[in-house]
């Protein structure tokens, strides 16, 4: 994956101008970038020059040589795109997917638009170059803007939503094509600039309905499995066919998740649940399902005084 | 006439054999990154440029 940001000495008549000059400016000045051009590999590795007379075929050695360095890691995060091209708004959703453990001291999210495939008429060389996600904007650069990735677990998940307009860029780049434009995400650490995952997309080919059950992944309260119903019995905005917890069951107190009738949601919060919860506390039993709210307190910790609590919920009746 | 067709059809087959050359460099660096997405770390390179 690339991004290309052009000099202010990009000025080929009859072409477009392709600087963004404060984005380029403040990536130049992190990277330390003076001669161009300059590559910075991944955020951490750089390599300035290019080749002699032209011959571009000539340096790919070198180019394969730091590729091979960093192809074949791991990735600590996935990043998944969805969207919707809405008239002229492009809605997006980016997923952030944890599947190993990692800091997220110093990470966040940035989001770039970019222009693929742009030909203009490179005069030194006397040939057409093909400008490749020329950057056009910087989503993430304000400071009111950033987006820092609250995961550090296996496991945890993220959403990033926002929108742009296409119009918007139409008026300020000639040229602009919409079927041409591409969303970049990048994890980055603000202090080592080091990358730790990339996703792109062109914004007419994002998925906008994984499952293809006729509801957006933006407003599917299950976007992996097919339910063009919506069903949500318990109204938690998650889809019955993937939540694994239903919330009429699963109150507080009802440590063991049964029912007061067979083929109802009453909860029943009886003595059973106060042995269950007075096994866990003591180590009689490992754990129990994940949707069961045992936090009574809400302190963040399971011990005796959330079984007083829990004593307290049966003695009043509220079986 | 069958002569005609069978040297019609060698001849042919012959040409057909002729690929296009591909840069084995260009080849080499796209399997590298085609592998790198399949196992999870995506290589990012931010080019500073200019041409004129």
């Amino acid at each position: 994956m690339s991004i290309e940001w052009h000099t202010d000495g990009f000025q080929v008549d009859g072409f477009e101008n392709f600087l963004v000059e404060e984005i380029r400016d403040i990536r130049g000045d992190m990277y330390d970038v003076s001669g161009i051009p300059h590559l910075q590999w991944n955020g951490v590795i750089d390599e300035v020059g290019g080749a002699s007379n032209c011959d571009w075929e000539a340096i790919f050695p070198s180019k394969e040589e730091t590729l091979q360095e960093l192809s074949g890691q791991g990735a600590a995060y996935n990043i998944t795109l969805e969207g919707e091209l809405d008239g002229s708004l492009f809605n997006y959703n980016v997923v952030v997917d944890l599947n190993s453990d990692f800091s997220n001291e110093n990470q966040f999210l940035e989001i770039f638009v970019a222009q693929d495939s742009l030909r203009a008429w490179w005069s030194t060389c006397q040939d057409y170059h093909n400008c490749r996600f020329v950057g056009r904007d910087w989503l993430t650069m304000e400071e009111d803007e950033r987006l820092p990735l609250s995961i550090s677990l296996e496991g945890e998940s993220e959403i990033f939503s926002g929108s742009f307009d296409v119009a918007d860029y139409a008026e300020i780049f000639p040229l602009w094509e919409d079927s041409s434009v591409s969303v970049i995400a990048l994890i980055q650490n603000s202090d080592t600039y080091a990358m730790h995952q990339v996703e792109t997309g062109n914004i007419m080919r994002i998925p906008f309905d994984r499952d293809e059950d006729g509801v957006l992944n933006l407003d599917d309260n299950c976007p992996e499995v097919s339910n063009p119903d919506q069903e949500d019995l318990d109204g938690d905005l998650i889809g019955d066919v993937c939540d694994p917890c239903n919330n009429l069951v699963y109150v507080p107190g009802n440590t063991n998740g049964d029912v007061t009738e067979a083929n109802t949601y009453n909860p029943a919060i009886d003595v059973f649940d106060i042995l269950t919860l007075s096994d866990l506390i003591d180590n009689e039993i490992g754990s129990l399902s994940s949707c069961s709210e045992m936090d009574l307190l809400v302190d963040e910790s399971i011990n005796q005084f959330d079984l007083i609590v829990l004593i307290d919920m049966v003695m009043a009746g509220n079986n | 006439m069958k002569l005609s067709i069978s040297v019609f059809l060698s001849l042919t087959f012959l040409f057909s054999q002729k690929l296009d050359p591909i840069n084995p460099n260009l080849e080499k660096i796209k399997n590298m990154l085609e592998t790198a997405s399949r196992t999870g770390q995506v290589v990012m390179v931010e080019d500073f440029t200019g041409l004129s």
